[in-house]
C-alpha cells in the first residue's frame, strides 16, 4: 500500500471510531453546555451593577465580548480535546506497540492520522453547533463575525489541534517510563485547559501570571482561536500568533521525537 | 429485620476490605498515587480560581462577603471528597466493564451488584486531599464570621453534607442506568460530572428558575449549597425539609432506574 494510502486508511478509521457510538458522541457535545451555563451565570452576576445595565469592562472584556468568549472557548476546548494518549499508554503497557514497530507504518503518523480523522467527524457536528451559537450571539448581542475572522479561525483551529496533539503525544509517551498514568493525563489536562484560557480568559491571572501564560504554547490551543473568531486578534497579530504557534509545534515535535527515540530503546514487548 | 442488619453489616465489612485493597493497589503504583494527588490539587486550584476571579473583579457575588464565599467553596471542596474519592472512578469505569464483559464477574459475587459496581473502587488519597482542604477552608471562613462556629451548627452541616453526597450518588447513577443499553456511555458520566460542576459557584448566582431546577428537578444544589446555607444560617424552612427528604426520594429513584437498566444488559462474553 502506498504511504498516503496507509495514513488515509488510519484517517478513515478515526472517522469510523468517532461515529461508532453515536449516542455517546452526541452526549459528549451536550456535556459542553454546562460549563457555558455556569460561566455565563457567574459573569452575568458579576457584570450586573444593579442598574439593569451590564456594567463596564472586566478583565478587558465587555459583557457581550465575555459571553462570546465563554461560548466559543468552550466549544473549541471540546473540539481540541484529545484522548489518544490512553491508547498510546495502553499500547506501550500491553506490548501492542510491537505490531507497529514491525509493520511498514509509523506509529506517530498512524496516531496523528487517526486523531485527524476522529476530529474531522466531530468538527462537522461541533461546527454546526458553533454556527448556530454564533447566529444566536449575532441576533441577541449584535456581534458580527466576518469572513476574514472565520478564515483566520479555521487556520488557528488547525494549529490548535496540532499543538494539542503534540502536547499529549509527549505526555502519552511517558508511558515508557511510568505505568498506570491515567491520573497524570488528567492532571496535565486540567493545567493545560486552565493555562490555555479554556475556563477563564488569561487576563484574569493579572499582570504577574498572565504574560507568562500568554507566552506558553497552551494559549494557542484555546484562547488564540477563540479571540481570532471574536475579532480581538486580526491582521499582523494573527500572522504573528500563527507563526509563534508554528514554532511551538516544531519544538514539541522535536521533543516528541526525542522522547520516542529514548522510550523505544527501553520498550520490551513480553509475550505479545 | 435481623436479616437486613446482617446484610448491612456484611456490606460494611466488604467495604472495609475494598478500602484496604484500594490503598494497597495505590501503594503498588506509587507514581499513580502521586499523580492522583497532583490531579486533585489541579481541580482544587480551579475551584478556588472561581472565587479568586469573582473577587478580583471587584464586584459583589449576589451580596456574599468574601468569608461567606470561602465557606461555599470550602463546602464544595469537602463534598467533592465524597464524589472523587468514593464513587467517581466506579461510574467512569462502568461503561468499560460492561463493554469488556468483566461486569459478568461482578454479577457472580454474593453481595449487592449495585454496591459492587458503583462503590468497589475508591481513592483514599483523593478523599483526604479534598476533605482536609475543604474542611480547613470551611472552618476558617466560619470562624471569621461572628457567632457561626457552634457545635449544633457543625452537626447539622455534617448531616446536610452526607445528604448531599447521597443525592450526588443518585444523580450519577440515574443516567448511568443507560449504560446497559448504549454500551459506550462515557459521555453520560461526563454529563453527570457536570452536575457536580454547577456547584463551582453558589446557587444564588443562577437566578430563580435555575435555582428551582437545581433544587427540585435535578437537585444538584443540595450537594454543596444546602450544607453551606445551613452552616451560614441562611437556609429556609422549605429547604431544610427538602434537604432531608430528597436523598431518600432520589436514592429510591436511582435504585429503580438501576434495576430497570439492568434488564437491558446482555453479557458481552455470553
Amino acid at each position: 500500500m502506498p504511504d498516503r494510502g496507509k495514513y488515509a486508511a488510519a484517517f478513515s478509521l478515526g472517522i469510523r471510531s468517532a461515529l461508532e457510538y453515536r449516542a455517546n458522541f452526541l452526549f459528549s457535545i451536550l456535556g459542553a453546555v454546562s460549563p457555558v451555563v455556569i460561566q455565563t451565570a457567574l459573569w452575568t452576576c458579576l457584570y450586573d451593577t444593579g442598574s439593569g445595565a451590564s456594567g463596564d469592562a472586566l478583565f478587558g472584556y465587555s459583557y457581550r465580548q465575555m459571553l462570546g468568549y465563554v461560548i466559543v472557548a468552550n466549544l473549541v476546548s471540546r473540539l481540541v480535546r484529545t484522548g489518544f494518549e490512553y491508547d498510546v499508554n495502553s499500547d506501550i503497557r500491553s506490548g501492542g506497540l510491537d505490531r507497529f514497530l514491525v509493520k511498514p507504518i509509523g506509529y506517530f503518523g498512524f496516531r496523528m492520522a487517526h486523531f485527524a480523522g476522529s476530529k474531522s467527524a466531530e468538527g462537522v457536528f461541533l461546527g454546526a453547533v458553533l454556527a448556530a451559537a454564533l447566529a444566536v450571539l449575532s441576533a441577541f448581542s449584535g456581534a458580527s463575525f466576518g469572513a476574514a475572522a472565520i478564515l483566520g479561525f479555521v487556520a488557528a483551529l488547525a494549529l490548535a489541534l496540532l499543538l494539542n496533539f503534540l502536547i499529549f503525544w509527549c505526555v502519552g509517551l511517558l508511558g515508557f517510563w511510568l505505568t498506570e498514568i491515567g491520573f497524570l493525563f488528567e492532571a496535565v489536562r486540567i493545567v493545560a485547559i486552565t493555562a490555555s484560557g479554556g475556563i477563564f480568559p488569561l487576563t484574569v491571572f493579572g499582570p504577574a501570571l498572565g504574560p507568562i501564560l500568554q507566552a506558553l504554547p497552551f494559549r494557542y490551543t484555546i484562547q488564540f482561536p477563540t479571540e481570532v473568531l471574536c475579532g480581538r486578534v486580526a491582521g499582523a497579530d494573527l500572522a504573528r500568533g500563527l507563526g509563534l504557534g508554528a514554532l511551538w509545534a516544531a519544538a514539541l515535535l522535536a521533543l516528541g521525537q526525542a522522547i520516542w527515540a529514548a522510550g523505544v530503546k527501553r520498550f520490551v514487548a513480553v509475550g505479545s | 429485620m435481623p436479616t437486613i442488619l446482617r446484610e448491612v453489616r456484611k456490606h460494611f465489612r466488604v467495604y472495609a476490605v475494598l478500602l484496604r485493597m484500594n490503598l494497597m493497589s495505590q501503594m503498588e503504583y506509587r507514581a499513580n498515587f502521586v499523580t492522583g494527588f497532583l490531579m486533585e490539587l489541579g481541580y482544587l486550584a480551579v475551584k478556588i480560581l472561581y472565587v479568586v476571579v469573582a473577587f478580583s473583579s471587584g464586584r459583589s457575588v449576589a451580596g456574599l462577603s468574601p468569608d461567606e464565599m470561602l465557606v461555599f467553596v470550602g463546602v464544595f471542596v469537602t463534598s467533592t471528597a465524597f464524589y472523587a474519592g468514593i464513587y467517581m472512578t466506579n461510574f467512569f469505569q462502568l461503561s468499560a466493564i460492561v463493554k469488556d464483559g468483566s461486569f459478568d464477574t461482578l454479577m457472580t459475587k454474593p453481595v449487592s451488584l449495585q454496591f459492587l459496581a458503583t462503590l468497589r473502587r475508591n481513592d483514599p488519597a483523593i478523599f483526604l486531599v479534598d476533605f482536609l482542604a475543604g474542611s480547613a477552608m470551611t472552618i476558617v471562613g466560619l470562624s471569621r464570621l461572628p457567632g457561626l462556629l457552634e457545635a449544633w451548627r457543625l452537626l447539622g452541616y455534617v448531616f446536610f453534607l452526607v445528604c448531599g453526597a447521597a443525592v450526588g450518588y443518585s444523580l450519577y447513577l440515574i443516567p448511568q442506568a443507560l449504560v446497559f443499553k448504549l454500551i459506550d456511555a462515557r459521555a453520560i458520566a461526563g454529563i453527570s460530572d457536570s452536575f457536580w460542576d454547577f456547584n463551582n459557584v453558589p446557587m444564588v448566582v443562577y437566578g430563580k428558575v435555575g435555582q428551582a431546577i437545581g433544587t427540585y428537578a435535578i437537585p444538584m444544589f443540595l450537594i454543596a449549597s444546602f450544607p453551606s446555607l445551613f452552616a451560614l444560617g441562611r437556609i429556609g424552612g422549605a429547604q431544610l425539609v427538602w434537604g432531608g427528604l430528597a436523598p431518600v426520594i432520589f436514592i429510591a429513584i436511582s435504585r429503580i432506574a438501576w434495576k430497570r437498566g439492568l434488564k437491558a444488559y446482555t453479557s458481552a462474553t455470553g
